[in-house]
């Protein structure tokens, strides 16, 4: 408490001056001393940058021998021509086996196409008679049916004379890493027409591809 | 008369002595003192600077560990405070990692870890996920606190999942030097 002895006016004016001074001399004062205890912080920023590589490849699937019985090469070395379907070597009905796997791995997240077109050296033979059966592929790296989709649906097709698309991929296939999608084929031919004794060749190209 | 006069002279001899002291007295030196204060003002410093803002694990395949120098440091932040308190150095990733998809990626595919610090305080030396959270890379020790510079050094790792999309990878890491707890 401050006390002032009643004296002239002016004199009370300067008192309260002083009193207003010493206050807000004070309020700088615990200002001060409080500002330097206030919690510092500072702060700095940097980029943390990585690159992962495209994968998009194609390959034989060959884990499986006993399953997936071939790869680049398809023997068809006993056909019966009195049979209008035959099976390639090691194969028969329902035997759970198929020809050949294709797998495909990508890492684009981008919708690709699984194509595929057949040609042969041998011109009397006829394309037609040479099937092919392709079921729902199965997406390994989800250990489940590839959520993708089979331009026909899975029957004992011809094989296509140009690059035509069989399977279009699905969302989980966008990006099927580590371990890929696997579409697997099996063939057999019609030997109707054909010559006993004479070898005919036939080649079938895989592609995959991002475009339609 | 001879007893009058024989005072008489010594009272002029006692009033001369006395105005001697006096006059004497009156000629010893002045001394005066005053106080003097003097007000040294240390400015508070509370600083940090980092060396090297660009942290880049260049192309990995999926899959793949990436660690950057694996027997030295990447970078290092230097911190400076004299403040008296503990302070602390977090680290953490500003909102999410942007994928080549434009989906969010976790951002605990890139990790941390303090290779060594030049200070005396408490550094975290494990392997540890970035995350959105600002996670306490190093504690300051007594130097530390009493305004010694400090070198904080970091390591970064980077784990790619086995399906990781292809493309670029970009996040931004927030540095936190601070003595609020």
């Amino acid at each position: 408490m401050i006390f002032f002895t009643k004296g002239s006016n002016r004199d009370d004016i300067m008192a309260k001056k002083n009193m207003l001074h010493i206050a807000a001399a004070a309020l700088i004062f615990c200002f001060l001393c409080t500002a330097s205890s206030f919690a510092d912080t500072v702060t700095a920023t940097a980029d943390m940058v990585a690159g992962v590589t495209n994968v998009f490849s194609i390959e034989f699937y060959t884990s499986e021998p006993a399953k997936v019985l071939y790869s680049t090469s398809v023997p068809f070395t006993s056909m019966d021509p009195t049979k209008t379907f035959c099976y390639a070597d090691g194969r028969s009905d329902s035997d759970g086996k198929s020809d050949v796997g294709i797998l495909c791995r990508t890492n684009l997240g981008q919708v690709w196409y699984l194509k595929v077109n057949a040609s042969t050296s041998s011109p009397d033979f006829n394309l037609a008679n040479f099937k092919y059966y392709l079921g729902q592929p199965w997406n390994r790296t989800r250990n489940a049916t590839a959520d993708g989709t089979l331009s026909q649906a899975s029957a004992w097709n011809s094989i296509p004379t140009s690059l035509t698309t069989l399977y279009t991929a699905g969302q989980f296939d966008k990006n099927n890493l580590a371990y890929g999608t696997l579409a697997t084929f099996s063939f057999a031919i019609n030997p109707a027409g054909m010559t006993a004794g004479r070898t005919y060749n036939i080649t079938i190209t895989y592609t995959m591809t991002t475009a339609q | 008369m001879k007893a009058y006069m024989n005072m008489k002279r010594s009272a002029v001899v006692a009033i001369m002595a006395l105005s001697a002291v006096i006059f004497v007295s009156g000629s010893t030196a002045e001394q005066a003192t005053q106080d003097m204060y003097a007000t040294v003002t240390i400015n508070k410093v509370f600083s940090m600077v980092l060396d090297n803002a660009l942290i880049d694990f260049g192309y990995a395949q999926p899959g793949d560990t990436i660690e950057l120098k694996t027997s030295s440091y990447y970078n290092e932040v230097k911190c400076q405070a004299n403040k008296g308190t503990t302070w602390h150095l977090k680290i953490a990733v500003m909102g999410t990692i942007t994928g080549p998809d434009g989906n969010p990626v976790a951002p605990e595919i890139f990790k941390w870890q303090v290779f060594d610090s030049t200070g005396d305080g408490d550094p975290v030396k494990d392997w540890t996920p970035f995350s959105a959270t600002p996670k306490v890379a190093y504690t300051s020790g007594q130097s530390d606190m009493a305004g010694r510079e400090a070198l904080v050094r970091f390591k970064y790792k980077l784990d790619l999942p086995k399906d990781a999309t292809g493309g670029n990878y970009r996040v931004r890491v927030l540095y936190t030097m601070t003595d609020n707890p």
